[in-house]
């Protein structure tokens, strides 16, 4: 009789360890993979800011990456892939033995959309999306955004230096400003001497 | 000697080891569980210090954004570089954004003599100085043992 309860008893107890010892493995390799998730957004998205948005310079510092230009004339805007092994692994594209996937959205658009409307210049924004391929899940994700500045013409700068003149036509087109290099005008815009 | 049977049921080797296995079982799977739930804790902290840090980043990134604005605003409205300095002497240089409770960004910029480039590439008008992660916690911790000058423990 006392067997018999014994070995009851043990069974209940033990269908209880298991569950434990599982939830305890299962909530391990949760974390490991949000550790690792974190990890790998974290450094493609400050080299994503690094390469001002650029895939095929990030590229270059992700050999294994696949990259897909939306617009080949405009390396900023599409996306990068990136495949893992189950020990978070890079892998070339051919490789099988893909457990992870990391993709990169990158978009460039006007700072005024992604900042104050009254912002001008443009931004770059990204998302990164980490993602089990086996269990169809999404581990993590990360968005980020950097600005990249406005686009100064050098006409912006003649017009500046030399008000009243042609900025195509009156100062030649190796001359770098500083705004004092340009010896022979008047700051004012008057006495042009050139 | 004949043994008394009145009080219920026996407890002999089998219920002793039952009871030394059931404890083990449960401790080392409540210790693995807490663990496990304590590295889980530690993974969701991180994941949600870096989402913070990097909203802070898209506040940063605001304040030159809006920075670049006024700067090329003032360098077309200028007639000449010191009418230009004139007119963004009163620029901020430096914003704190709070990460989170204890830890803010801070950024400072810097306002270089405008060069002009060829490159169709944007460009901004000023320089990044520092861009740093910076503890704001003014909590004064107690960093040495409360030991009096005649060597014993000093109870004040």
């Amino acid at each position: 009789m006392e067997l018999i309860a014994v070995i009851g008893f043990f069974s209940v107890v033990a269908v209880v360890c298991v569950r434990l010892f599982a939830a305890a493995s299962t909530t391990s390799t949760t974390s490991v993979n949000i550790n690792h998730a974190i990890r790998i957004e974290e450094s493609l998205a400050e080299s994503w800011i690094a390469s001002d948005g650029d895939l095929n310079r990030l590229q270059t510092l992700y050999p294994q990456a696949v990259v897909a230009l939306a617009d080949p004339a405009a390396a900023t805007d599409g996306t990068l892939t990136l495949y893992l092994d189950e020990n978070w692994e890079m892998l070339d594209e051919a490789t099988d033995g893909r457990r992870y996937s990391v993709t990169l959205d990158s978009q460039k658009v006007a700072a005024s959309a992604c900042y104050d409307p009254s912002d001008e210049g443009y931004a770059i924004v990204m998302t990164v999306t980490v993602n089990d391929l086996v269990k169809d899940t999404t581990i993590s994700s990360l968005q980020a955004d950097h600005y990249l500045g406005t686009t100064l013409s050098r006409v912006d700068f003649h017009a500046q230096v030399c008000p009243d003149v042609d900025p195509a036509g009156m100062i030649p087109a190796d001359i770098m400003l500083p705004v004092q290099l340009c010896p022979d005008v008047d700051m004012e815009g008057r006495n042009i001497l050139l | 000697m004949k043994r008394d049977s009145r009080f219920g049921a026996h407890i002999g080797t089998s219920s002793l080891l039952l009871i030394f296995l059931t404890l083990s079982l449960v401790s080392f799977g409540a210790l693995s569980l807490a663990g496990a739930t304590a590295d889980k804790r530690l993974s969701d902290k991180l994941e949600v210090h870096t989402a913070e840090y990097y909203a802070a980043s898209h506040e940063a990134e605001a304040f030159l954004a809006h920075t670049q604005t006024a700067l090329v605003n003032a360098w077309k409205s200028s007639t000449s570089y010191a009418d230009y300095t004139a007119h963004i002497a009163d620029l901020p240089t430096a914003i704190q954004i709070p990460v989170n409770d204890t830890q803010a960004l801070v950024v400072e910029v810097a306002f270089p003599e405008p060069v002009s480039t060829d490159s169709e590439a944007p460009a901004t008008l000023y320089t990044i100085t520092k861009w740093r992660i910076e503890t704001t916690d003014t909590s004064s911790y107690q960093r040495h043992l409360p030991v009096s000058e005649n060597g014993g423990l000093n109870t004040d």
